[in-house]
């Protein structure tokens, strides 16, 4: 095992992250062609582009035939009442 | 294992007992008792830290790998484990986890690890046994998890998670075989790892049920199965497999009570440089939690080792 290095990793929010709040996309995908677009998971991510990347790295169980993401704060839950329908984590 | 806080048990509590008993599954944190919070979070936050510290043990077995098939197979497995880890931050953050600190700015004693994974990989062969003991044992309660789970998003994300342990397990049972078969080094290498391994998986499921103070865990449905009768179903696969081979465990299937059972009371004495277990030596149950508690000489160091990396312009 290598020796840690000297120095602690140091974190810049802004470069990491893209800002000190966190943002969301919601991860949908589909098999096949006959199989239904479905809500796979979720994803942490500062912008659009690196949002695909962690998609494809962290739901890579299959080989989806479509995958897209959706940043969470653009889905708009219709509610029956007071029942919450919106997008669940996972 | 699990430390929830003593909370009032009133009537909500109760009801939402109840309700997750007849099998409601429930969506959302506000659907919550602060019992059921606690010991949920409680362990999301376990399974979070487990998946990350496979990481320091299994990743120095990628520089002793013995061909660039099985490198690739540690480095994949790996990933997995990190992806499974993702999976169970995005649902601490809602419940007010930060990732960045969770990870990086935490106390490595603050971890809530467990013995079976705070011991680096000395070989291949290690990591084979490993997965197809180990990640057995993880796989049978992520499996629970997923089948029990009244906290739907949490049982949902295993889906994920059990369906990649199979592969894992599947690896790890391919090259056991195949190292059991190959020559009388490996073979001896095999058996000396099943025995270190053996032990620690047994102990994976934490103590004997008639132990067991919290009940939470059961009683709000997080899990359905109690730790001997998860120990019980790892057992009845690990024994079989380990005769059909002939590799020697120190358990075995007892007719009379039609169950396995282990060959040696639990806790007994490990040493820790040797890594060898010590039958004949029983420890109290009390230096057993101490023992757990502070974690193995290489718990620190690896969880060190992971704040330290270098990463992202650092590395380059």
């Amino acid at each position: 095992m290598s020796e840690p290095a000297a120095v602690r990793k140091t974190f810049d929010p802004e470069r990491e992250r893209g800002g000190l709040t966190p943002r969301y996309y919601e991860v949908f995908a589909r098999k096949s062609s006959d199989d239904h677009l479905a809500h796979v998971g979720s994803v942490e991510a500062p912008n659009d582009d690196l949002a695909q990347v962690r998609a494809w790295y962290i739901y890579d169980q299959h080989s989806w035939k479509e995958m897209c993401v959706v940043p969470t704060e653009a889905i708009i839950p219709v509610r029956i009442g007071k029942h919450s329908t919106r997008i669940k984590m996972a | 294992m699990t430390q929830v806080m003593d909370r009032a048990d009133d009537a909500r509590e109760r009801a939402l007992r109840q309700r997750v008993k007849a099998g409601y599954q429930l969506e959302d944190p506000s659907e919550m008792t602060p019992r059921y919070r606690d010991v949920l979070v409680n362990t999301m936050h376990i399974a979070a830290d487990l998946e990350v510290v496979t990481l320091p043990t299994y990743s120095p077995a990628i520089r002793t790998s013995p061909t660039l098939d099985d490198k690739i197979a540690i480095a994949s497995a790996c990933q997995d484990e990190l992806g499974h880890a993702q999976v169970m931050y995005r649902l601490l953050e809602e419940f007010g986890y930060d990732t960045q600190s969770f990870l990086f700015e935490r106390d490595p004693q603050e971890w809530r690890t467990f013995q079976m994974l705070e011991f680096p990989h000395e070989d291949y062969i290690e990591s084979v046994v490993s997965m197809c003991y180990g990640d057995r044992a993880g796989y049978i309660t992520t499996v629970d998890l997923e089948e029990n789970c009244s906290f739907a998003p949490f049982a949902r994300s295993l889906r994920k998670v059990n369906f990649e342990e199979t592969f894992h397990i599947g690896h790890g049972e391919r090259w056991v075989r195949f190292f059991w078969n190959l020559n009388e080094k490996s073979r001896k290498r095999v058996q000396q790892a099943v025995e270190f391994y053996f032990p620690l998986c047994a102990a994976w499921f934490g103590v004997p049920d008639e132990m067991k103070k919290r009940t939470d865990q059961l009683a709000y449905k997080i899990r359905g199965a109690s730790n001997d009768e998860m120990r019980q179903k790892w057992l009845s696969q690990v024994v079989p497999f380990s005769e059909s081979l002939g590799i020697r465990v120190p358990a075995h299937y007892d007719e009379e009570s039609g169950k396995f059972v282990l060959d040696y009371e639990p806790p007994i004495y490990l040493d820790e440089k040797t890594r060898t277990w010590d039958y004949d030596r029983q420890i109290t149950w009390e230096e057993q939690f101490k023992i757990w508690k502070k974690g193995s000489r290489h718990k620190v160091p690896s969880i060190t080792r992971l704040h330290h990396e270098v990463y992202g312009e650092d590395l380059w």
